[in-house]
């Protein structure tokens, strides 16, 4: 049996992040980080101190925002979450029955990681990967594929597929998912993983 | 009574999760934010719009047989 480390936490309450490994089961490639919820007043979700011990991140969301078309954004950072127009996406969406649209935007302060129906009970839903997030020697490029439907045929259903870049090279060690007005109601829901390479 | 805007914070090293008011710089920084997300839906809408009438245009000149323009042409021609 081998001690990998210790929890110095009390048994009973405080954080039990330390492991304990017995020599055999043999770790996931796909392990959750954290999650958080939303509150009904929170317009901001920030996971920070990410662990640089993955290859990749995914982050899994469904959301309830307070407005309908109020979209998802999504911020990265080292250190402090970058708010300058340092980000770019290109997007494609099919609206209800209508065909697909595509468009591309450059310098932007925020990439695209989903939108909102604006109920309670039908959520946006989407997963964002980030590739090479560790990686010190070139920017960070996403992709997002994310969608919604509400039972109406030609109105209220969408699929989108959004890719995005940060001309950053700085290791991500913050990510931030925000609505740029209202909140994200209770039930809201983002988990942030972490993939390790085989 | 005035809404209190917050954000949640977890520390994915320690597992802490914690709700904060935004503070004054944050809430003006979310107004730029908004202005900017705006202007951007605005274009991304005004895009579409210009796209959808080129393709509606395009369709109406091939029922009634008249030449396109090379615009027209290109929102058909994938």
């Amino acid at each position: 049996m081998t001690l990998r480390r210790f929890s110095t936490s009390n048994i009973t309450s405080g954080t039990k992040l330390h492991k304990l490994w017995d020599g055999e089961t043999f770790p996931g490639y796909f392990e959750s980080i954290a999650t958080i919820l939303g509150t009904g007043s929170n317009t901001e979700i920030n996971f920070t101190n990410i662990p640089q011990m993955y290859s990749h991140l995914q982050i899994r969301g469904y959301s309830l925002a307070s407005a309908s078309n109020e979209d998802v954004l999504v911020r990265l950072g080292n250190g402090t979450i970058d708010t300058g127009s340092n980000y770019s996406f290109h997007e494609m969406r099919g609206v209800g029955n209508g065909g697909p649209s595509s468009t591309s935007f450059s310098n932007q302060a925020f990439m695209y990681a989903g939108s909102n129906t604006g109920s309670t009970t039908y959520p946006y839903v989407f997963i964002v990967d980030i590739l090479d997030y560790k990686n010190t020697n070139k920017y960070k490029t996403i992709k997002v594929l994310s969608g919604t439907d509400r039972n109406a045929n030609n109105t209220t259903g969408t699929v989108s597929l959004f890719s995005g870049n940060w001309r950053n090279s700085s290791a991500i060690d913050t990510i931030r998912l925000y609505v740029p007005s209202g909140y994200f109601n209770s039930g809201s829901h983002f988990a942030l993983y972490g993939i390790r390479s085989a | 009574m005035t809404e209190v805007l917050m954000k949640t914070i977890v520390d994915c090293a320690t597992g802490e999760i914690k709700s904060v008011p935004l503070t004054p710089a944050e809430i003006a920084q979310r107004d730029q934010d908004a202005a900017a997300f705006a202007a951007q839906k605005a274009a991304e809408e005004e895009a579409a719009a210009a796209k959808a009438a080129l393709k509606e245009s395009a369709k109406a000149k091939l029922i009634a047989g008249e030449p396109l323009t090379a615009e027209e042409a290109a929102v058909l021609v994938i």
